[in-house]
């Protein structure tokens, strides 16, 4: 019977039995052409990225807004171009950043994202400080407690920086106290941190929080924007792309001063890779209906 | 040395490698990718350890009372610091922890567990409450205590006014029905059973709309990987 | 008896009910007594990091005693010692062997391993999503209409990216929502069965 059936197999139903080899070498090929290729997006801005991006480009020059890199490496091609995007902008518009993180594998990364741009900025020739422009806090155990201890006494909860140094002497740490000195907080989270800004930090003290995701949580923290316990949101690498090339624009029209692309360049591998599975799922379920109306037959 | 060496003598070769091992994995299990796996583990928490000790326990505990405190008794010397008597009361909970290193003591670690989880459940109860039930709430009802996420939304995305009032009106029907659908002390039939159902349609198109974004980052992932190997063959000498 | 079981019975209840009760005291005593309590508990979560290292410890020695993956094993307590005792003795700035080791090794290991689910994504959808009844093809409409509208072909296709757009912030806001309210209730009915020593788990058994 089995033998009979699979003599008669149509080219429908075959289709829908690709070996895993060739679907996997199929998806290797779609997303490294454009990166050999060097193709790169020219994407236009998203509604929730654009909220970010406005609400930054709001801030008086001076203010003081806060990064926390609440990721591990797994989540770093889609939340680290975010992060470097908004310092550019932040520090472009002389706005301060202060870097943190909740997750102790967030502690490398964001030192890393940090000082890149920091660099970027010297190449650019427009020099940043370290203490004045921007500090690195590092790691603290406990999400609610750190964020609630930071709406307490900013300089109990982080008496040193990542280096050492007394926070309570840095000229940009000096005279924060708690969130009140704290324009906006951007949480770049690969889990639920936002929920933890937002329950300690937005609900007790009115503090604006601001989120970078990953694209898997993305859809889950939709209600807190309508609701305004989030100012925004960035989603993933598209978001990501459109931020990094906005902030790249910038960069080239004020410096002359072109900084790496990241995910300007991977978001058009993500566009190939996402027809590629949408073709994969439609010719399965040709395959699947070809293969019920036999049965019924 | 020769070009070709420094290439392969490198940082960037080292992390290629492992990448290459984890790889591996997609054919099969091997002692490749376990080595690797090992490593991981290992380094991991070895990283988290040094962090913690830096960034954590040493600002926030040591230097606040241990420290000074071991300097009053001269065990340890260098510029006195200034001792904050009440961090008796989180050092001796801290130490506590110590006891997981001799099993037959491991149970006062209930103690700092007991005060973590406590404090933590307490503060969450009122916080919790506020923000993921009375605002999402408002907004759902459209009560004036509310932020006015349906005025925003015309605005910014713009949607006609017909539009803004039929969404708030779906919202509405649709968070009821979700939650008719996880309320299981009634049995789910007749009208309630019908509600219930289309609780289970919009929890689809809500799975539908997670899963679309998800692939999103999933390729993400891979690209950030195929990205560095790119710019690893590319560093090659020729 | 008393320090394993009733001690912490006690103190779990006395700190829920601080915790709880200081929320709604808006004195400026009560505001700087939850201040307190909250760097005591930053403090002392630090300290939470040897029971992690110290049970992962004593796997590894346990492995090697029984003879179970003992080159591994070795590997694992030599990265954990070997990097542990770097970044306490051998500084921790960028330019620091503990954050190249860090990069260079931690980074691209965690990294890969994640991306995988790339190829498994695929081939799963490739081999299961089909339009088997009216969900599933709810399902599969509204993931398609979000793969195209959220990414760079939406840039392009307006009508695209407004519906997709619509379905984030109306059907799938209402489907997030009701979780949300159903999670928030789960919560707080938790954090209640532990301050009233109900729920006794976290002792471990």
């Amino acid at each position: 019977m089995a033998n009979n059936e699979k003599k008669t197999t149509t080219f429908l139903e075959k289709i829908g039995q690709i070996p895993r080899f060739w679907i996997y070498l199929g998806l290797l090929v779609i997303l490294m052409l454009p990166l050999i290729l060097r193709i790169k997006a020219k994407p236009r801005m998203g509604m929730e990225t654009k909220m970010v991006y406005d609400f930054i480009d709001s801030l008086p020059p001076g203010s003081v807004i806060m990064l926390s890199f609440t990721y591990g490496p797994s989540a770093r091609p889609e939340l680290e171009p975010m992060a470097l995007a908004i310092m550019r902008h932040a520090y472009m518009r002389g706005i301060r950043v202060m870097g943190m993180t909740l997750s102790v594998e967030g502690t490398g990364l964001g030192l890393e994202a940090m000082t890149r741009v920091a660099k970027e900025f010297e190449e650019a020739g427009y020099p940043l400080t370290y203490g004045e422009d921007w500090v690195y806090l590092g790691y603290k155990t406990g999400w609610a407690m750190v964020i609630r201890g930071i709406g307490g006494d900013f300089h109990e909860t982080f008496p040193r920086d990542y280096y050492g140094n007394d926070t309570r002497k840095m000229a940009l740490t000096r005279d924060i106290q708690n969130y009140d000195d704290i324009a906006l907080v951007i949480d770049f989270a690969s889990g639920g941190s936002p929920g933890s800004w937002i329950t300690y930090a937005y609900q007790q003290f009115d503090q604006k929080v601001a989120a970078g995701v990953t694209a898997v949580m993305g859809a889950d923290w939709q209600p807190y924007i309508r609701t305004g316990q989030l100012v925004g949101m960035l989603n993933g690498m598209k978001a990501a792309a459109d931020y990094e090339a906005k902030t790249i624009e910038m960069m080239e029209k004020r410096f002359g001063y072109t900084p790496k692309p990241y995910a300007t360049v991977g978001i058009v591998s993500v566009t190939w890779a996402q027809i590629y599975l949408i073709i994969l799922i439609i010719i399965g379920n040709i395959s699947f209906f070809a293969l019920r109306r036999r049965r019924r037959r | 040395m020769p070009a070709i060496l420094t290439w392969l003598i490198s940082w960037k070769t080292l992390a290629a490698i492992l990448t290459l091992a984890i790889m591996s994995f997609l054919y099969k299990e091997n002692p490749f990718y376990r080595f690797a796996e090992y490593l991981f583990v290992g380094l991991s928490a070895g990283y988290g350890f040094a962090m913690t000790y830096h960034l954590a326990m040493k600002p926030n505990l040591l230097r606040p009372f241990i420290i000074p405190l071991l300097q009053r008794i001269h065990i340890l010397g260098g510029e006195p610091l200034p001792i904050n008597w009440w961090y008796i009361i989180p050092t001796f909970f801290a130490l506590c922890y110590l006891s997981v290193i001799v099993p037959k003591y491991s149970n006062i670690i209930r103690l700092p567990f007991a005060f973590l989880l406590g404090l933590g459940s307490g503060m969450a109860i009122p916080r919790s409450f506020q923000a993921a039930i009375l605002e999402q709430l408002w907004d759902t009802i459209l009560h004036p205590k509310g932020y006015h996420g349906y005025v925003d939304m015309s605005e910014k995305y713009g949607w006609s006014l017909t539009l803004v009032v039929v969404s708030a009106i779906i919202i509405f029907v649709s968070v009821l029905a979700v939650l008719a659908y996880f309320f299981f002390s009634k049995p789910h039939k007749g009208a309630y059973g019908k509600f219930a159902r289309f609780g289970i349609i919009i929890l689809m198109i809500g799975f539908g709309a997670s899963f679309g974004s998800t692939v999103m980052a999933r390729f993400s992932l891979l690209i950030g990987r195929l990205m560095f190997l790119l710019s690893w063959i590319s560093g090659f000498p020729h | 008896m008393f320090l394993s079981r009733t001690l912490p019975m006690i103190l779990v209840f006395v700190m829920g009910i601080i915790g709880f009760s200081l929320y709604f005291i808006p004195h400026p005593a009560a505001r700087q007594f939850e201040n307190t309590l909250s760097q005591w508990s930053i403090a002392i979560g630090s300290f939470a990091i040897f029971l992690a290292i110290t049970s992962l410890i004593r796997r590894y020695i346990n492995n090697i005693k029984r003879g179970k993956d003992v080159f591994y094993s070795i590997v694992a307590l030599v990265a954990l010692f070997g990097m542990a005792g770097l970044g306490l003795f051998a500084g921790i700035d960028e330019k620091s062997l503990f954050q190249k080791i860090f990069i260079n090794v931690n980074v691209p290991l965690d990294a890969t391993m994640f991306s995988l689910l790339a190829f498994y994504v695929t081939s799963a959808a490739y081999r299961a999503f089909r339009a088997r009844n009216v969900e599933a093809t709810l399902l599969l409409v509204t993931a398609v209409v979000v793969i195209l509208g959220i990414s760079t072909i939406g840039d392009t296709q307006v009508w695209l990216r407004k519906t997709a757009e619509w379905i984030m912030n109306v059907p799938n806001l209402a489907q997030k929502r009701g979780i949300l309210i159903g999670v928030g209730l789960g919560v707080i009915a938790t954090s209640v069965k532990i301050i009233l020593g109900i729920e006794r788990n976290w002792m471990g058994g």
